[in-house]
């Protein structure tokens, strides 16, 4: 059971005068209200939860995403993204709450902690998609630059029959007359990388009729990838654009030159 | 340029569309809907949040989607989820409600903005989401609406089964 007078006591001989301790249920949750105001001048949103076996149980209650649902979609990489958030600072995402149990000793450290995950959220989380959605906009305008130049000549995300989910699709494979096809990935980051190698590499084991038997990579920016991964990159599917704003006008120009 | 001002004076009724049900969101209900106003570019929408396990902690609000940036929550109306603070320095605890100041409404809506940073006590008759519906509607000038008094209510049965079933909690009926 937790003392709630000994409790507000305690905190806030750390955090001061201005915090106060609200029974929100009494025996199951009460609210610490840290002085720490959110962008929108609304307390941070910290809950603590006896748990039977002495420890406690610090949580938002899912008032973080309740907030961010008010002009976001709750999508999977909002979501994602929010969870790793949570992950950095010692937390996670349960069932829609940003929690964590710990030792009573602990409680001071998880409640800052709390605090800096729902200081962080709106703002890293605006970063992060508006990062990923720009990498995805990038290929997309790249695949249709792509199925213009290469009219009737160009398959556009492929992937393998058999691959039913497409989990291996190379963002477009080019056939240029009698000669072999060419698959084309596009690489924005270390992630994408790896799924150009992955991708060449699941072809190549399958070696199947019309499948591409050439690869190479259309870069955004080689040097924006870690050194390990461009040095994969490299070797699987050669890299005939290495930054694609210098070459924008005329990659596909070189993409028929190479692909030919 | 059109101003956070001529958006909340706007007439506005809500759309009448019957499919706009009350989605569980783990940790909290959302509802949402579109809300009409003739002649102003964008849309509306009316949006209720209200949390599961302190179901006193909801809001209501209404965000502004402009065609050409991100959406702006304009008005807010919350229940009790704690202390809020301005940027004055003044507090109020209790339900309240964001509410954009004399230069907000000269100017156009901040982009993923989760509600005016103002914020002004409500009386306590606004603990429930019916009270704070007419806040709401009163100060963005729209219309009664059967929809929302159903989403009302469809969220309270969906908090009394959730309480009954799920959280062994206590059910303060907002």
């Amino acid at each position: 059971m937790m003392e709630i007078e000994s409790l507000t006591r305690d905190l806030q001989a750390r955090f001061g005068a201005g915090l106060s301790v609200e029974t929100r249920r009494p025996h199951s949750v009460y609210q610490i209200q840290v002085p720490a105001f959110l962008a929108d001048g609304d307390i941070a949103q910290v809950f603590v939860c006896p748990a039977p076996d002495g420890r406690v149980r610090i949580t938002d209650l899912g008032a973080t995403r309740m907030r961010l649902s008010y002009t976001r979609q709750l999508t999977g990489r909002l979501e994602l993204t929010l969870e790793g958030i949570a992950q950095r600072h010692g937390f996670s995402l349960v069932s829609g709450e940003i929690q964590t149990t710990t030792a009573s000793g602990e409680l001071v450290a998880g409640i800052i902690g709390l605090i800096q995950v729902e200081s962080a959220a709106e703002v890293a989380i605006d970063t992060a998609v508006r990062r990923a959605e720009s990498s995805e906009s990038f290929a997309q305008a790249v695949r249709e630059s792509l199925q213009l130049a290469f009219k009737g000549q160009a398959d556009i995300q492929y992937h393998l029959p058999d691959d039913v989910e497409g989990l291996y699709t190379a963002d477009a494979v080019l056939r240029l007359g009698q000669k072999r096809a060419a698959g084309i990935c596009i690489v924005t980051t270390d992630g994408t990388a790896d799924r150009a190698v992955m991708t060449k590499l699941y072809f190549d084991a399958r070696a199947k009729k019309n499948a591409p038997t050439r690869w190479f990579s259309i870069a955004r920016n080689i040097n924006a990838l870690g050194e390990r991964a461009r040095s994969r990159l490299i070797k699987e599917a050669p890299v005939v654009v290495p930054v694609f704003d210098e070459e924008k006008q005329t990659f596909t120009d070189k993409l028929r030159l190479y692909a030919a | 340029m059109i101003t956070v001002g001529e958006l909340l004076q706007a007439p506005k009724c809500v759309h009448s569309v019957p499919k706009h049900r009350v989605k569980a969101q783990m940790s909290h209900l959302q509802w949402d809907c579109d809300v009409e106003a003739q002649g102003v570019p964008g849309r509306f929408i009316v949006g209720l949040r209200v949390n599961v396990a302190l179901p006193e902690s909801f809001s209501f609000f209404l965000r502004y989607d402009a065609p050409d940036s991100a959406p702006a929550v304009l008005l807010r109306v919350n229940g009790d989820h704690g202390l809020h603070k301005n940027p004055d320095g003044s507090t109020c605890a209790g339900p309240h409600v964001h509410t954009p100041t004399q230069s907000q409404l000269s100017a156009a809506p901040t982009p993923l903005a989760s509600g005016p940073k103002y914020a002004a006590a409500l009386p306590a008759p606004c603990q429930t989401m019916s009270a704070a519906w007419e806040e709401m509607r009163a100060r963005a000038c729209i219309t009664p609406s059967k929809e929302v008094d159903s989403a009302i209510e469809g969220v309270n049965k969906k908090l009394a089964k959730l309480a009954v079933d799920q959280l062994n909690l206590p059910l303060v009926s907002p």
